[in-house]
């Protein structure tokens, strides 16, 4: 090669590999969307229990009146005397956040057998947004379980 | 796609994940060849790949439509990416496994899978001129091979190198005449050894 210009003759005609990857990107997608998708479903079922929670605490622990939460602790509590509504509002307050625990997990957690060496792995994928969602509802329903164990000791 | 389309489905991609499909949907395949070419490696293009597109992902929000395309916002974390590999020995990607991707192989057809790599690494040992010229690009300081692989395997103007790289015009020229001359001196040194 004698000058910049052969080489840049060269480059411009340089054959080029162009490969195809509908099958990489068909996995890929699937993966991504799904533990944002996940992550929102998490949130959207841990609303109603962390408001209920945090509205009874703040109100009748704290004294605080926090407006649009007091609005929503009394319109569940008048909800309470229908008693189909009474046992939707409790699978809500306490299977939303187990649901959200169950989606959130399947989004993250990936469990498989190493034939070879005997062995079931899982693996937990660090995705922060999902680990919080998990971390506050197991939060949740420990605070409801303790609540629901301390008012059957006080009030047998 | 139009400037201002592009920007509504930018838009709507930050509010709701499945307008991110289509946004990758249109980039995908694009920026897998880009990393490819880079790497000449299917798997590890993959890998980066997915680092790729789940950085974007995360990072969507953040994107702020200043004159720059997504498309160039995409080859500008590729290259990073790119970069961070060759600068670093210990570099590890996200790959498609630790997303959790095993779940969903079964749900694409597991010969598309092996067939996709087997014909990267066919076209590879086809296109012997272009595997010379990427093994002698990889041994160059990463920013003359960014600008020399956007430039010859991607066939991007110098305009839109200056939009990928943040880089202004006479900084790309310069680069890239500076990097053609490397190249001469090492397929000269190259065919010294061979003989």
């Amino acid at each position: 090669m004698k000058s910049n210009e052969e080489i840049k003759m060269k480059m411009e005609n340089l054959s080029i590999p162009d490969v195809k990857s509908d099958a990489t990107k068909e996995v890929l997608k699937i993966t991504l969307l799904n533990s944002r998708k996940s992550a929102h479903l998490g949130i959207l079922l841990l609303l109603l229990p962390f408001l209920f929670f945090f509205g009874n605490v703040a109100k009748y622990n704290l004294g605080i009146d926090l407006g649009f939460i007091s609005i929503f602790l009394s319109w569940i509590i008048s909800l309470d005397t229908v008693p189909v509504v009474n046992w939707l509002i409790r699978f809500i307050l306490l299977g939303g956040p187990v649901l959200a625990i169950l989606f959130n997990l399947f989004a993250i957690m990936h469990m498989y057998t190493n034939r070879q060496t005997h062995e079931f792995i899982i693996t937990l994928k660090l995705k922060w947004v999902n680990i919080s969602i998990i971390l506050l509802c197991g939060l949740i329903l420990l605070l409801f379980f303790t609540y629901l164990v301390v008012e059957n000791v006080n009030h047998p | 796609m139009q400037h201002a389309e592009e920007a509504k489905l930018i838009r709507k991609a930050q509010g709701d994940s499945k307008y991110f499909g289509e946004i990758y949907e249109k980039h995908f395949n694009r920026i897998f060849n880009y990393v490819f070419r880079r790497v000449a490696d299917f798997d590890l293009a993959r890998d980066i790949t997915s680092e790729v597109f789940m950085k974007a992902y995360l990072n969507l929000w953040q994107f702020r439509w200043k004159g720059i395309s997504i498309g160039a916002w995409f080859y500008r974390i590729a290259t990073n990416e790119v970069n961070l590999y060759f600068r670093k020995n210990k570099y590890k990607a996200t790959t498609v496994a630790d997303l959790g991707a095993n779940r969903f192989l079964e749900l694409v057809d597991p010969v598309s899978l092996e067939a996709e790599k087997a014909e990267a690494e066919r076209l590879l040992k086809e296109n012997e001129d272009f595997i010379r010229i990427q093994k002698i690009i990889v041994q160059m300081e990463p920013k003359y091979q960014e600008v020399l692989a956007l430039r010859y395997f991607e066939q991007k103007p110098v305009t839109e190198i200056c939009e990928i790289l943040s880089k202004k015009e006479g900084t790309v020229k310069s680069l890239i005449s500076r990097g053609l001359d490397k190249i001469r001196t090492l397929i000269k040194l190259s065919d010294k050894t061979a003989t």
